[in-house]
């Protein structure tokens, strides 16, 4: 006595040798083309420079681009000038300090005013009397 | 001799990290199978090859949809199931499924070896098998070949468990009754 399974599987035996040829077969394209992702991984390895340096100047350009962007709010962060009224109220007051403070060197000043340059001819003949 | 189906480890998570000898092992221990299981709805020998070969190769490009390793049999089976019914359509040649049991509720209790046949009877069991509508030789072919649960047959051929119970149970009293007139 046999079971349907025993049967069924031993009257279609005979296909045995073409199911074998079949999955070999199927095997080989699995393997196929598990070669052609490695061949594609190769190429994108010798690739690897050029996409290295493309990146880089992507990289560059973004920089650039995010620089771009923030100078306007460089500006926006900056301290206003003072108006023009407290400008000239400063010069003045730095001036008056600056007067004053010539003022205060009078031995200075006197020996510029007495300072008078002799013409070259004069210096000469002293130097020459000398 | 070849022996009842047993609880087996078969190497599918190997085969989803591409080892080309785990699939070779899930092709080996399936192609006989899922072979008969074919040309036994089909009925021709070339187009039950092209149809294993179309199955294995389905197989190995979706192995990622697979969402169990141990239903990797009806997963494949189910693959081939809806080869041949594509085959069937390409080829204008279905056959309207004969439902008229679906609904009926009927509770059986199935054992792969409760239709033993004797060798005299063997020819004749594949003969007769021929003649059931191809539902009932659907689900009796993935109960004998694979001895698949219910559940499995169900998930295989797209129909509910109360459908396969129903197709099951007519299929073997369709089959007993014709052999028992034969003999």
């Amino acid at each position: 006595m046999k079971t349907p399974r025993e049967i069924l599987l031993h009257h279609h035996q005979h296909a045995q040798p073409k199911l074998d040829a079949i999955r070999r077969a199927v095997l080989a394209t699995r393997t196929e083309r598990g070669n052609e992702s490695i061949s594609l991984r190769e190429m994108l390895r010798s690739l690897r420079w050029h996409l290295l340096g493309m990146s880089a100047v992507w990289f560059l350009v973004l920089i650039l681009h995010s620089d771009a962007g923030r100078a306007p709010l460089l500006a926006a962060t900056m301290p206003k000038p003072p108006p023009p009224q407290v400008m000239i109220a400063s010069m003045r007051e730095h001036r008056r300090l600056l007067s004053e403070m010539a003022d205060a060197q009078p031995a200075d000043r006197e020996r510029r005013e007495l300072f008078v340059p002799k013409p070259h001819s004069e210096c000469r003949r002293e130097f020459s009397i000398a | 001799m070849l022996g009842v189906v047993e609880i087996e480890q078969l190497p599918v998570s190997e085969a989803r990290a591409g080892e080309a000898a785990a699939w070779d092992a899930l092709f080996r221990r399936y192609q006989l199978p899922l072979y008969v299981y074919i040309f036994e709805l089909v009925r021709d020998e070339q187009t039950s090859l092209d149809l294993v070969q179309e199955a294995f190769i389905n197989a190995a490009r979706h192995i990622g949809s697979l969402r169990e390793d141990a239903k990797f049999g009806s997963w494949l089976f189910g693959i081939a199931h809806q080869k041949c019914i594509q085959r069937w359509r390409k080829q204008a040649r279905e056959e309207m499924l004969r439902d008229e049991f679906a609904n009926a509720p009927i509770e059986v209790e199935i054992a792969p070896d409760d239709l033993l046949i004797r060798e005299e009877q063997e020819a004749e069991f594949m003969g007769l098998l021929n003649q059931l509508p191809s539902p009932q030789r659907s689900v009796l072919l993935l109960h004998f070949v694979e001895e698949f649960s219910l559940e499995d047959i169900a998930g295989i051929t797209g129909v509910s468990i109360g459908t396969v119970k129903s197709r099951m149970h007519y299929a073997k009293k369709s089959l007993r009754k014709l052999l028992e007139e034969k003999s």
